[in-house]
């Protein structure tokens, strides 16, 4: 069991700062997936970890011991990469192989291991397979198995999904978690992709511009985004332009919200955030009260079990509403609607 | 289904066209028609018909000997040092600066293009004065060949390398524990192997046919010997070139056996029977 802690990390290239004073601390056994745009710094914060980057500055630490000026071969750190990466000239079961061989252990522990490995990514049978006779699922699976088959402190992983077809990869990021779980290994996770992030991780760090905008359990990131980056990253968000009128309520125009806004002084220009699927819409007979958006509706798209509607509000700014089906039938195009949010259910971020 | 399959069974195969045939053809006896011809003069003593007494005299020659030994451990040694030299260079050039590849490139023809006269010339000045022991003895000539097989070398790794991953298979190897040696040795050689035996074929070559430096430099290798004996007998120097032709050849498909070998040799090395 180990912890990994990134601690002021800077790393530039040329004139891009990839990791801008980077921290980052992932507990032991803990699954950390780092999200966020290309080029915003995941990979790098990555590579940095596994000894193929060197920072300009700050330290990488592995249970309290730096590890900055330890070469990749001796961090004991397990990669899965992006690109398939088994070795052409050997089988699948001598590329799992690999690590043992490297640590001189014994020939009957290795074979044993190997065959403990393909049982547990399920391709037991397929030993003496090359990469070229595998499809990419089995590759990766076989390379998840190189990875921890060394019994690794870390388990690095580099968008290792995102070559494979949609379906591969669901099934496959589900028994990743499984096996991290399963094993309790300290694993840190990177991907562009959200939905990879949120389903297995039990901290998602959203980063861009080489820094961490927010590192949260996935709810509370997608429920109570902190940054405006975050919150339009992550899902589909309405942002509303409020003044904070006091640490619990927000203006806008005429209409008072209520909302956690204790995060900003009074009178702050904020942006008001909220999910599509937080929010309430009812047709309105005659004006909205002075705590709902009045509004009219703009569109109407049946999704199966939810409709997307589309509220432009009386100042112009439009909403995106995710309603259960059954209740939006009525709300069609024209049709003037107030809107409500829970207190609960928005955040105001710094505009 | 079943129809489009039923379908693909039962239609003919295409025949191959007419014109691709004639240029197969054509190209085969371009190919084999010196090699026949130049069998025909080997064995063709006009007057005294055809024999094989040139072949009879080659095989019992003595003086054919220590220059075709000379020859094959100059090549052999070539090969070695080449790739000692090259293997490295060019798996960091690919793994470290991929920008500097076409100056490597252009840099790595220069021997080729530069007259081998001038090659001479270049090297008798540079080692004006060096020991006697040194620049006396016909094995002065590999660090020569070395140079001179460089163009072909270089290609023939670059190739290997663009072919694989270098990059992700060196960090795999990398963060699995890896030493560079190991990754070299274990990940990278075995992956290049068709480079490689290509790269080694194409320096024997060079070297068991080079003529204008080891006569500049007085060392009497098989080359020479070649020359000398086609002055006095033409029989003599076809048979020669002939067979000059197979041993590259058979040393050719030697190489290639005992790669295939030490290909599955490295990885039984690595992980002997494991998960049968």
């Amino acid at each position: 069991m180990a912890t990994l802690s990134l601690v002021d990390v800077v790393k530039t290239y040329g004139v891009v700062r990839a990791l801008d004073h980077l921290n980052l601390t992932i507990e032991s056994g803990e699954l950390v997936s780092l999200l966020g745009p290309s080029g915003c710094g995941k990979t790098t914060a990555l590579r940095s970890v596994a000894g193929f980057e060197r920072p300009d500055s700050g330290q990488v630490l592995l249970n309290g011991k730096d590890l900055t000026p330890t070469p990749a071969n001796k961090r004991d750190m397990g990669m899965v990469f992006q690109a398939y990466s088994l070795f052409p000239n050997m089988t699948a079961a001598q590329n799992i192989a690999f690590g043992l061989k490297l640590r001189k252990r014994p020939g009957s522990e290795t074979r044993k291991r190997a065959d403990e490995l393909l049982t547990l990514v399920g391709l037991q049978g397929r030993a003496d397979r090359y990469p070229h006779q595998l499809s990419g699922g089995q590759q990766q699976r076989v390379a998840l198995a190189r990875a921890l088959a060394f019994e690794p402190s870390v388990l690095l992983l580099d968008e290792p999904l995102s070559a494979l077809d949609a379906q591969v990869r669901v099934q496959l990021r589900d028994e990743i978690r499984r096996l991290q779980k399963e094993v309790g290994i300290t694993t840190l996770f990177v991907t562009h992709d959200q939905e990879e992030a949120l389903s297995i991780s039990d901290r998602v760090g959203v980063m861009n511009n080489g820094q961490l905008e927010q590192l949260a359990s996935p709810a509370q990131l997608y429920r109570h985004p902190t940054t405006e980056f975050v919150a339009g990253f992550v899902g589909t968000i309405n942002r509303l332009p409020v003044s904070v009128r006091d640490a619990t309520t927000v203006a806008y125009g005429d209409v008072v919200l209520g909302c956690n806004a204790s995060a900003l002084p009074a009178g702050a220009a904020g942006l008001l955030l909220m999910r599509p699927e937080v929010l309430s819409v009812r047709a309105l007979e005659g004006s909205a009260p002075h705590t709902s958006l009045g509004g009219t509706v703009r569109a109407h798209s049946f999704l199966g079990p939810v409709a997307r509607v589309e509220v432009i509000t009386t100042s112009g700014d439009l909403l995106i509403c995710d309603l259960p089906s059954r209740d939006a039938d009525a709300l069609v195009p024209g049709t003037s609607v107030s809107v409500h949010v829970a207190a609960t259910d928005a955040t105001v971020v710094a505009r | 289904m079943g129809q489009v399959s039923g379908d693909g069974a039962t239609r003919a195969r295409p025949r191959p066209p007419i014109g691709k045939v004639l240029w197969i053809v054509a190209g085969v006896l371009f190919l084999l028609g010196p090699l026949v011809a130049t069998f025909f003069s080997s064995i063709n003593y006009n007057q005294l018909g055809y024999r094989f007494t040139a072949y009879s005299n080659i095989v019992s020659s003595r003086a054919l000997r220590g220059p075709l030994w000379l020859s094959f451990q100059i090549a052999v040694l070539t090969a070695a040092l080449s790739f000692a030299l090259m293997l490295p260079t060019v798996f960091w050039l690919h793994l470290k600066v991929p920008k500097a590849r076409p100056i490597i490139e252009t840099i790595s023809i220069l021997p080729y293009v530069i007259p081998p006269i001038v090659l001479v010339v270049g090297i008798s000045q540079l080692t004006r004065g060096w020991p006697e022991w040194l620049i006396g003895k016909p094995f002065f000539l590999v660090p020569i060949y070395v140079v001179t097989c460089l163009p072909f070398l270089f290609r023939a790794l670059d190739a290997g390398m663009r072919s694989i991953d270098v990059m992700t298979l060196t960090e795999a190897a990398r963060g699995l524990g890896a030493t560079w040696r190991q990754v070299i040795t274990k990940v990278i050689m075995p992956n290049l192997r068709t480079s490689i035996l290509g790269g080694t074929f194409l320096a024997l070559a060079v070297v068991l046919g080079e003529f204008t430096i080891a006569s500049l430099l007085l060392f009497k290798t098989f080359p020479i010997y070649l020359t000398e004996v086609g002055q006095n007998e033409a029989q003599g120097a076809a048979a020669l070139s002939l067979l000059s032709f197979g041993f590259s050849w058979g040393f050719l498909l030697l190489l290639n056996s005992v790669g295939k070998r030490v290909g599955s040799g490295a990885s039984l090395d690595i992980a002997p029977r494991v998960g049968r």
